[in-house]
């Protein structure tokens, strides 16, 4: 039974964690990619007009 | 009202920001291809992003926390099989990177190519009854969310879903996939920031002692230990890891809201790299509301009232309890955005398949002629509104045997053993055929479709009729092929 608490303590810890580092990193990337995705559309539109 | 001004103030600002946000970034959008794909500019970040938008919804975390709430601690172990389905397609490009390099766009395509035209309209007759069926469900549950948060009385349900489901309709037609990517961004701020605030203010009102030792006095070992009674025959043991593992692959590779973001991304190693990190995203998105579930199981079960309460209604409670005013809004406005997002994607996908896989090609077999795209376009309308209010009927009056989460897995499985195995078979195996296709699609519907017929009876058999509507899909694709190559080895086929 110990075993398992620990297994789920260390499991919660885990992704709790880990989510909160990715979560931060993707979003501070994904802005970046955002402007880009919107220069690069804008660019495009005002190539075909 | 559990909601004071404060709360009000900021969903409301943040709906009508979401909308603003959503209408500015229209006019990027000069094309189909940037309507529907983002004009496949979508990097690494945006895509995990919009990928766990798509995915979340505040049904997502009511199943999860569902879970948590009547197994306990050893219902974590439904957050393992993610991680393993998403490295294995990220690492290997199993499948889908053949199916990228093919420029495929959605997984009924990949049929007419290298199976049949028929194939490809028998399977999306059961995509639209398995994904209408997985998608009726979740008016009923977001709304009965939304009036126990907000503490509308319990009558005004169906005005609750209505309300819902026009606010999502307008989203969608505001929509395009540049908004969506845009406003999804916004959206996984909060959510990201709902999920580990909720996480820790849960933890904190109960603490790990008082978790465990709810759980154990309660639910006994079973509650705390996956395998118990045996590796075997646990509810979630041997049997539910397998069938989980084969179900995330083929939702991974079949299932059109995932899907598609795939075949959003810049290209094919993009694509994977997506998958590879979505392991650990996926992972924190089941383990997070499931432990949410546990914690409201100690809460309540601290409070006497545990036993009262019906497990769907667990997480919507500990939020209303336990968040103080101000981050309510907050969270709440994040968790509606994700809904909408989920609603826009699933409308989207489930009506194309209807009036484009089904109504369109029998009307083109029947006429012998292509429907104009006028025509289309109020077929695609009329089919939504169609598909808006049977998920209403649907919501009100389905009654759920056993967890949520089984049901929503059962209802996909209606046509994704036979999407896997076919998909899979059809890129590695040269001598898979359209017979083999056809017996493959009908032999894995059978299971799901006695455990959604007899739920009371079959329940308890969940994990046997899960990783078994695989092993008969096969049994079928290799019957199947096998004939055909014996008895019409010259008709047509196609290799890839």
């Amino acid at each position: 039974m110990k075993f398992w608490e620990i297994f789920w303590m260390i499991s919660i810890g885990f992704a709790l964690v880990s989510f909160a580092i990715l979560s931060v990193k993707v979003l501070i990337n994904g802005f970046q990619e955002v402007k880009d995705m919107l220069t690069t559309l804008d660019e495009r539109s005002n190539d075909s007009e | 009202m559990n909601f004071n001004y404060l709360d009000l103030i900021i969903i409301f600002a943040y709906v009508i920001f979401i909308f603003f946000a959503g209408s500015i970034v229209k006019k990027y959008v000069k094309g189909i291809d940037d309507y529907l794909v983002a004009g496949r500019s979508m990097g690494f970040s945006l895509g995990l992003i919009s990928l766990m938008c798509t995915e979340i919804g505040m049904i997502t975390y009511v199943y999860f926390a569902e879970l948590g709430f009547k197994a306990g601690l050893a219902s974590l172990m439904v957050a393992f099989p993610f991680i393993v389905a998403f490295l294995f397609l990220g690492k290997t490009g199993f499948v889908i990177k053949k199916m990228m390099e093919m420029k495929i766009m959605t997984v009924p395509e990949f049929f007419s190519k290298r199976y049949s035209k028929g194939v490809r309209f028998y399977l999306g007759i059961l995509m639209a009854v398995g994904g209408i069926l997985n998608f009726g469900v979740f008016p009923g549950v977001e709304a009965k969310f939304i009036n126990i948060v907000t503490g509308i009385p319990e009558e005004y349900l169906l005005y609750t879903m209505v309300g819902l489901l026009t606010v999502v309709l307008l989203y969608t037609l505001v929509g395009g996939m540049v908004s969506v990517i845009v406003t999804n961004y916004v959206q996984y701020v909060l959510l990201s920031f709902g999920m580990i605030v909720i996480t820790i203010i849960g933890f904190n009102a109960v603490g790990w002692d008082g978790i465990v030792n709810a759980v154990t006095t309660q639910m006994g070992d079973k509650g705390v230990n996956p395998f118990e009674p045996n590796f075997f025959e646990g509810d979630f043991g041997l049997g539910f890891i397998v069938w989980q593992i084969l179900m995330q692959i083929s939702i991974l590779i079949g299932w059109q809201a995932v899907s598609a973001r795939l075949f959003a991304s810049k290209n094919s190693k993009t694509g994977q790299r997506i998958y590879t990190w979505s392991a650990l995203m996926f992972f924190a998105r089941a383990v997070l509301p499931v432990f949410w579930g546990i914690i409201a199981f100690a809460y309540y079960t601290n409070l006497g009232t545990a036993s009262s309460m019906e497990g769907l209604d667990a997480l919507p409670n500990l939020v209303k309890d336990l968040i103080p005013h101000g981050l309510l809004g907050l969270i709440f406005a994040g968790l509606l955005a994700a809904s909408m997002s989920t609603y826009a994607s699933y409308l989207l996908s489930w009506s194309s398949i209807v009036s484009q896989d089904i109504v369109g090609n029998a009307i083109k077999f029947i006429t012998k002629k292509d429907l104009s795209s006028k025509k289309q376009l109020q077929l695609s309308r009329i089919v939504m509104a169609i598909v808006m209010l049977f998920i209403i009927w649907w919501s009100l009056f389905h009654k759920i045997e056993g967890y949520l989460y089984f049901y929503l897995n059962m209802t996909a499985m209606l046509f994704i053993p036979g999407t896997l195995i076919s998909v899979a078979l059809g890129v590695y195996w040269k001598n898979a055929r359209t017979l083999g296709a056809y017996l493959a699609i009908t032999f894995g519907a059978i299971p799901p479709l006695l455990y959604l017929v007899f739920p009371e009876e079959i329940t308890k058999y969940a994990s046997e009729m899960g990783y078994g509507g695989f092993i008969v899909a096969l049994i079928g694709m290799i019957i199947g092929s096998v004939i055909q190559n014996k008895f019409a080895p010259n008709s047509a086929r196609e290799v890839i």
